[in-house]
């Protein structure tokens, strides 16, 4: 095992029996290095076709640390990832969470911009004569792409399609978004949580069955006086061969309930039929849609959207809701305790950093080959870390060298 | 109890952690809500907390099973009531309360404060008034909120 010190090379942070270097989480430099390394080349998710219905609808969020506006052109209909910052002296140009405009006006000094990122009109610029105007627009990402509804971008200007990175997870994605009999919609609003901690661990949680019967012991005493009879979940966890974990590459990962049309946790958490990870910062879990945001080595916001159906009922929409607020969110009586555990509670004890390495192997024996390159194990299996961590050094090292 | 005593009864007994007592000032088919953002309508958008009876009952027994990580050590709350304004409710027997709630909550070394206007609807239960609803509307519903595990 290499010892780290200065800035140690990724490849030096995982070793081939699946220790994990704490650093990882902690430190200020790697956190720079990935955003490099795995927010600027990569597809990331910024919005759902359904935010974004109308000419002029956008929202603002965030692709890796930078603030973005995600809208729809008014002229053109074409969707467009815009960095939320003033070509004159940088003030953030919306600051709203969502809406409609036909064009962002800068607070500061009055610049004004079409939304389609245009420079359109500068307050008195008798003060310019010479200034070139056309390459003075709001900055747009280059590529964006969108697959079964969901609007990815790419600050690479060449690389992969998005369905080429995406990949095996395509097909999950695609099953999201029929979940309703008329597709699925994100217009409930989102839970935004955060917490002091690295955003990996967030990514990490949310397929991580192995937690389920510790960390959530209090929820399982509810579904317990719920139902009457001890919940079935970690039974299915530990001894159902259907319930699996598989690494989709390219850092994706599933864990499947069964078949991926029609399984299901037995309805108590939400209901997708699966969880799914979308390399680096999109989950899928409960019946909602998870965008981690990284904000430092040790802050995290994450924004939880339930998914409603198109075209079903409003009580059968609301009672979506009701099963999500039941375990996630601020107040929920299971999220929670993730927050206070998986993410604090690491925190707490990572800064014990003597004998710095985790142990992510859990499983590693059982793994086996599947169809078109996927890996798969156990529903307890750390097969989802491995598969995230395996994509991870992989563009670290190639960031690394570039 | 008048309207306004029931209203401070409820802070104590949250206070105190005496959750139980706390339940059973509600009626069977009452409403605990705690809406996000504008709030307007449960049935569209996501809430912080939208709760019926069972589901508040599923919240105290979580708080009492010595298992809800997020309550471990628990948050020390101090209610302050304030602004009570009583009305005539919708419908006979029932009055409309509303209240301004600062609550302070400390857990894990760090205070937080959390502060909004309160709509409780009480109705006559024999000689007693309980509560139907109880909605919270907090001035921060729509910033990251942490950890709001224990009960407003
Ligand atoms: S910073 Fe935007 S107009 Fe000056
Ligand atoms: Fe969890």
């Amino acid at each position: 095992m290499t010892t780290t010190t200065g800035s140690p090379s990724p490849a030096d942070l995982i070793t081939d029996d699946w220790r994990l270097h704490g650093s990882v989480y902690t430190s200020p430099e790697i956190f720079a290095a990935e955003q490099r390394a795995l927010f600027r080349g990569p597809w990331l998710y910024v919005a759902h076709e359904s935010e974004l219905r109308e000419p002029g609808d956008y929202k603002t969020t965030y692709a890796g640390t930078q603030p973005v506006i995600v809208v729809r052109g008014a002229d053109d209909g074409e969707v467009r990832v815009l960095l939320n910052r003033c070509r004159h002296r940088g003030a953030a140009v919306c600051h709203e969470e969502r809406g409609n405009a036909n064009y962002f006006r800068c607070p500061y000094h009055g610049w004004t911009y079409k939304n389609s990122g245009e420079l359109r009109g500068i307050t008195y610029d008798d003060a310019y004569p010479d200034l070139d105007r056309e390459s003075l627009g709001l900055v747009a990402l280059p590529r964006v792409e969108s697959f079964a509804g969901f609007v990815f971008a790419s600050f690479a200007p060449d690389g992969p399609s998005l369905e080429e990175y995406l990949g095996n997870a395509g097909r999950y994605l695609r099953i999201v978004s029929q979940q309703g009999p008329d597709g699925i919609r994100l217009s409930a609003g989102s839970h935004k949580l955060t917490y002091r901690g690295n955003w990996k661990l967030q990514v990490e949680n949310t397929i991580d069955n192995y937690h389920f019967g510790f960390v959530h012991r209090s929820f399982l005493d509810v579904l317990a006086d719920r139902i009457g009879e001890a919940p079935p979940i970690m039974k299915n966890v530990l001894q159902n061969p259907e319930w699996r974990t598989i690494d989709l590459g390219n850092g994706h990962s599933v864990h499947e309930f069964g078949d991926p049309e029609t399984g299901s946790n037995q309805g108590q958490l939400g209901d997708l039929p699966f969880n799914l990870i979308i390399f680096p910062n999109l989950c899928f879990v409960g019946a909602q849609l998870r965008h981690i945001l990284p904000k430092a080595a040790d802050e995290t916001e994450v924004r939880l959207y339930p998914i409603l159906h198109e075209g079903e009922s409003d009580a059968d929409n609301a009672a979506i809701l009701r099963a999500h607020e039941g375990f996630y969110g601020p107040a929920g009586m299971g999220g929670a305790d993730d927050i206070e555990v998986a993410f604090d509670r690491v925190g707490d004890g990572l800064k014990a950093v003597e004998e710095d390495w985790l142990v992510m192997s859990r499983g590693l024996h059982r793994e086996q080959p599947g169809e078109n390159g996927t890996v798969v194990g156990r529903a307890s299996d750390e097969v989802p870390q491995r598969a995230f961590y395996r994509q991870w050094k992989r563009l670290m090292a190639a960031g690394e060298a570039a | 109890m008048t309207a306004e005593e029931i209203l401070y009864r409820e802070a104590a007994l949250l206070d105190e952690g005496r959750f139980e007592e706390w339940l059973e000032l509600f009626t069977d088919d009452a409403v605990y809500w705690v809406p996000q953002g504008e709030g307007g309508d449960p049935e569209h958008e996501v809430s912080i907390v939208y709760d019926d009876r069972q589901r508040m009952h599923e919240r105290v027994l979580r708080l009492g099973s010595g298992f809800a990580y997020s309550q471990d050590p628990p948050s020390r709350t101090c209610h302050l009531v304030g602004n009570v304004l009583v009305e005539p409710g919708e419908t006979e027997g029932e009055l409309r309360v509303s209240s301004k709630l600062i609550v302070a909550e400390v857990r894990r070394d760090t205070q937080n404060l959390f502060a909004g206007t309160v709509e409780h609807v009480l109705v006559a239960d024999g000689e007693e008034l309980r509560i139907r609803r109880k909605v919270v509307r907090l001035v921060s519903s729509d910033t990251p909120l942490g950890n709001v595990t224990f009960l407003i």
